[in-house]
């Protein structure tokens, strides 16, 4: 844009009014610190075998009171890949490994899809939509299945034998659909208790 | 006093992350762990952070040499698992966590701005991967005002989770969009959605010291591939 003066004012804002703002770009962020301040405490209690597979299916359910907050603040296209883009790369600077980036822009795609044809204001499409967007959780897990021997060869030497048993033994073939199927329960769980939550609260304190 | 260039603080993060979370197991790497921890110390030391230094060096010889332990406790112990995963944790993770730490305490919000400008990265991901670290310490500030409130209205946590909910997780979200709100609007006043060129204070350019502590880190990841070959 290279529009400047008075009269571009106007016309700018025109340009931008389909993009995202510089407001939108802040509420990505700030709702991207909360979501990331949920997921670590949620991933925190992964040092339990039985967690370490499924903290995503805790962290959506966690997630779900800022996230459907979020969902009913969008009304521009791209707004959830950017934030999910946002999570593949600290989880990329984390060292959960580049294929979390690919997974999650996907996740955040469809779920920007989801929203925009539901108009950015159905509570139905936002539900679908938070569940897809949880999923990107599992491009960070996807090693576990991959490279099961070499991901586990660190956890033997860190965290001792008894711990790779346990967590080997759920990591079994059909683990994965589970937990994706866990996941979108989980989603499903946290967007009703935002709905409930954005109702109640915030609806009325008039920041939704 | 030396000072590195943002740009290679990244860089430097990313290579170390790559020895210590690799997927390939150098965590036993025994010696390279120990360079890929010593960067960020030296640099912490370079830049007069010498208590920080100092305190991050020795925490993490204890939890290097914490498997000592085991002598004297049982592996499969309660203990010694919880032992176990919180060495696994912070050893595996120390020298990114001690990198991550010297990035963020060390850089402003401007330079921050001022490197992925120079990086040619698109507005849309540094506006909002700024405010997202910019919000990180204002959500604990608010979180514990917050509880203050709460304790003063006689409110604790022991009433269940549910009143975490009501009275913790929900007036939080209220002041962020309370904050976000006066952040957007901070910065229209300063013309950032005018999608015209910004001057910025910050000088960002490299120097011999980039050239030393990037060439340290990529030394350490070649050497560390190479012994994959």
């Amino acid at each position: 844009m290279e529009i400047k003066g008075g009269g571009g004012f106007i016309m700018s804002n025109k340009a931008t009014k389909s993009r995202l703002g510089i407001k939108e770009l802040v509420n990505i962020g700030i709702f991207a610190a909360v979501y990331f301040v949920i997921f670590f405490i949620a991933a925190s209690t992964g040092v339990v075998p039985i967690m370490t597979v499924l903290y995503p299916v805790l962290s959506a359910i966690l997630a779900g009171i800022p996230m459907i907050l979020f969902l009913a603040k969008v009304n521009k296209f791209g707004m959830l890949t950017l934030l999910c883009l946002l999570s593949g790369l600290i989880n990329f600077a984390m060292g959960f490994g580049l294929q979390s980036i690919p997974v999650a822009l996907l996740c955040g795609l469809v779920a920007d899809l989801i929203l925009k044809a539901g108009g950015y204001k159905s509570f139905r499409y936002m539900l679908f939509a938070y569940i897809v967007f949880s999923e990107w959780v599992v491009g960070t897990m996807l090693p576990m299945w991959i490279m099961t021997e070499s991901y586990f060869e660190i956890a033997r030497r860190t965290q001792g034998q008894e711990f790779v048993d346990q967590t080997l033994k759920l990591i079994t073939g059909w683990m994965l659909p589970v937990v994706i199927i866990l996941i979108a329960i989980g989603a499903a769980i946290g967007a009703l208790i935002g709905k409930r939550v954005l109702l109640k609260h915030f609806k009325r304190a008039g920041i939704a | 006093m030396v000072k590195i260039d943002p740009r290679t603080k990244i860089f430097i993060l990313i290579m170390i992350n790559i020895v210590t979370f690799s997927t390939r197991g150098a965590v036993g790497d025994v010696y390279l762990k120990w360079v890929a921890a010593a960067i960020p110390i030296v640099l912490m030391l370079c830049d007069g952070k010498v208590r920080t230094a100092l305190g991050f060096a020795v925490l993490y010889l204890v939890i290097q040499n914490i498997g000592l332990v085991y002598q004297y406790i049982s592996i499969s112990s309660l203990l010694g698992v919880l032992i176990g995963a919180v060495v696994g944790l912070v050893g595996g993770m120390g020298p990114s966590f001690m990198m991550a730490y010297y990035l963020i305490t060390t850089t402003s919000v401007s330079l921050a701005i001022a490197s992925m400008e120079r990086l040619h990265l698109s507005q849309k991901i540094i506006i909002p991967f700024t405010v997202l670290f910019r919000f990180f310490p204002t959500i604990g500030e608010e979180y514990r005002s917050i509880k203050d409130a709460m304790r003063m209205r006689g409110i604790t946590l022991r009433r269940g989770p549910i009143a975490i909910l009501e009275y913790r997780l929900i007036p939080l979200m209220t002041s962020i969009v309370k904050i976000g709100e006066e952040l957007s609007a901070a910065a229209l006043t300063r013309g950032l959605d005018q999608g015209i060129r910004r001057t910025n204070m910050c000088e960002v350019r490299f120097s011999i010291f980039d050239v030393l502590f990037g060439g340290a880190a990529s030394a350490v990841v070649v050497i560390y591939l190479l012994e994959f070959i």
